[in-house]
């Protein structure tokens, strides 16, 4: 109840700031509801089919005498979390300089869509980008100083970036959680980035990004490792066409004392495949996979398994600000196996 | 009967020709206007596209803050003829760059008056209005014109 009022005081406040007509604050939001049912196991939930509130994000950024401030804010299930919040500075095109938590330059999924699933080509994101709540295995949310910029080349767009962070840990539910206010260890995460779009193909983008950051955390027995993350992401997209692929190398250096310590590389990727029909129809197929080492300590804390995912789907535009979503699902995690089916009609406000 | 034809195929000719005339002098203009310390005094068709779509932020260390007026039918017209797009898809980009990036849309204001006061008192501030709505005002200067048809 007290987060609903504070959520609800928030709401009044950003709207007054958005009103305002002295500064130049913009407001956004998104919403969704869901329908899902699986064939999984024995939980009568999925089985029997569920509707689903999805969550009410609220979006707000502006500038305020030369400084920038944006947030996002994600209301789900009676509870807000602040899922970015920043401030900074942008001195040129070629260099901005933000700080607070934002979203990790890792691929290039997971700085286009946030968590807004109007924009989101499909109903769930893939599984080796989900985020930290959803028992994801990459730090997406960050905390820290962000020095990012674009420039035109001969070549193309060059887009580049390079942050410091307080790098996550493993909270006691055993899921990865950023340090939003102090860091639990002294080994920072480092995260660089860098995309091309070359002029001479409209609509293709390249992008690298890595990741380095000391991970300590979870129950009892704690995990202590060292991550580094490698990521390759490729986009292309046309008036028709649109593919978009991603993979990541995940290696994590064990540095408990356990006789059995070492180095162990994972990895996990995804492709998806879109056909876009006059801007409304859209037939989508998307196939993700994560492939780990079972004696990683790192993912044995985390209860990740082998999943290979494909999924069909549909995307239907009812205008620019509103989209219905239906998929199949045929997914494989560890020894078990099932489909899902799921539904969704997202808004953006 | 030939004359007939000739006749026809002259006036027809004629007509087509005044038509045309017409049509390019009645085509309205747009004017990429300003303020006065702007870094610069011209600019491309391109780079205006640029700043309306959020890609380009600064100019000669200068913050650029793009505005425009609330009259959907200028807006129409620019969106259509300078940035090559529809409404609802400009609008769309525009939801999704401000999530993205945190790069806000340009400013609407009420009037052309309205819109040109604003840019005369804001550092950076770019805009566009029709050509017959700039009176020479001390505060904004003129960029580009755009032809942008009837």
């Amino acid at each position: 109840m007290r987060n609903i009022t504070s959520g609800i005081i928030l709401l009044i406040t950003i709207l007054i700031l958005s009103a305002s007509s002295g500064h130049a604050f913009e407001f956004n939001g998104f919403a969704d509801i869901n329908f899902k049912k699986s064939t999984e196991g024995v939980l009568a939930a999925a089985r029997n089919g569920s509707f689903a509130l999805g969550a009410m994000d609220l979006y707000f950024a502006g500038t305020l005498e030369d400084i920038d401030i944006m947030t996002e804010l994600l209301v789900s299930e009676g509870r807000i979390s602040v899922h970015r919040l920043n401030i900074g500075y942008t001195f040129s095109d070629a260099l901005r300089f933000r700080v607070g938590r934002f979203h990790a330059p890792l691929g290039l999924w997971n700085t286009s869509y946030h968590h807004g699933q109007q924009l989101q080509p499909t109903i769930e994101r893939p599984e080796i980008i989900k985020f930290d709540f959803e028992n994801g295995v990459l730090p997406l949310h960050v905390v820290g100083g962000y020095l990012s910029g674009r420039v035109l080349t001969t070549a193309g767009t060059v887009e580049y970036g390079a942050s410091i962070d307080n790098g996550p840990t493993i909270n006691t539910s055993n899921r990865l959680a950023p340090n939003n206010t102090s860091d639990n260890n002294n080994g920072k995460g480092i995260l660089l980035h860098v995309a091309l779009s070359p002029d001479m193909v409209e609509g293709f983008k390249a992008g690298v990004s890595g990741y380095k950051s000391r991970i300590q955390g979870g129950t009892s027995p704690v995990v202590d490792v060292n991550l580094t993350v490698l990521g390759a992401a490729l986009n292309y997209s046309t008036a028709n066409i649109d593919l978009a692929t991603e993979y990541f190398s995940i290696k994590n250096e064990d540095n408990s004392t356990a006789a059995n310590a070492g180095s162990n590389t994972s990895n996990g990727y995804f492709v998806l495949a879109r056909y876009i029909f006059k801007d409304k129809w859209i037939p989508y197929l998307l196939y993700d996979k994560i492939s780990i080492k079972a004696e990683d300590p790192y993912f044995d804390k985390l209860g990740t398994q082998d999943v290979t995912k494909t999924t069909v789907g549909f995307r239907y535009n009812i205008n620019y600000r509103s989209c219905i979503k239906g998929e199949i699902r045929s997914v494989e995690r560890g020894t078990n196996d099932w489909s899902e089916y799921g539904v969704q009609w997202a808004l953006a406000f | 009967m030939k004359f007939a034809k000739l006749g026809f195929v002259v006036g027809l000719i004629t007509l087509l020709l005044s038509c045309t005339l017409y049509a390019r002098a009645s085509a309205r203009e747009l004017a990429i206007i300003a303020n006065k310390d702007y870094p610069l005094n011209s600019i491309s068709a391109s780079s205006v596209k640029d700043i309306y779509l959020g890609e380009k932020i600064s100019e000669g260390g200068v913050r650029v803050k793009p505005m425009e007026q609330r009259d959907e039918a200028i807006k129409k017209r620019f969106i259509e003829k300078v940035m090559g797009s529809t409404v609802d898809g400009y609008k769309a980009y525009w939801i999704k760059k401000f999530f993205q990036e945190g790069v806000t849309p340009p400013t609407a204001k009420g009037t052309p008056s309205e819109l040109i006061d604003a840019i005369s008192n804001t550092g950076g501030a770019i805009g566009y209005v029709w050509v017959d709505d700039v009176k020479g005002e001390a505060g904004v200067k003129v960029l580009l014109k755009i032809e942008v048809g009837n």
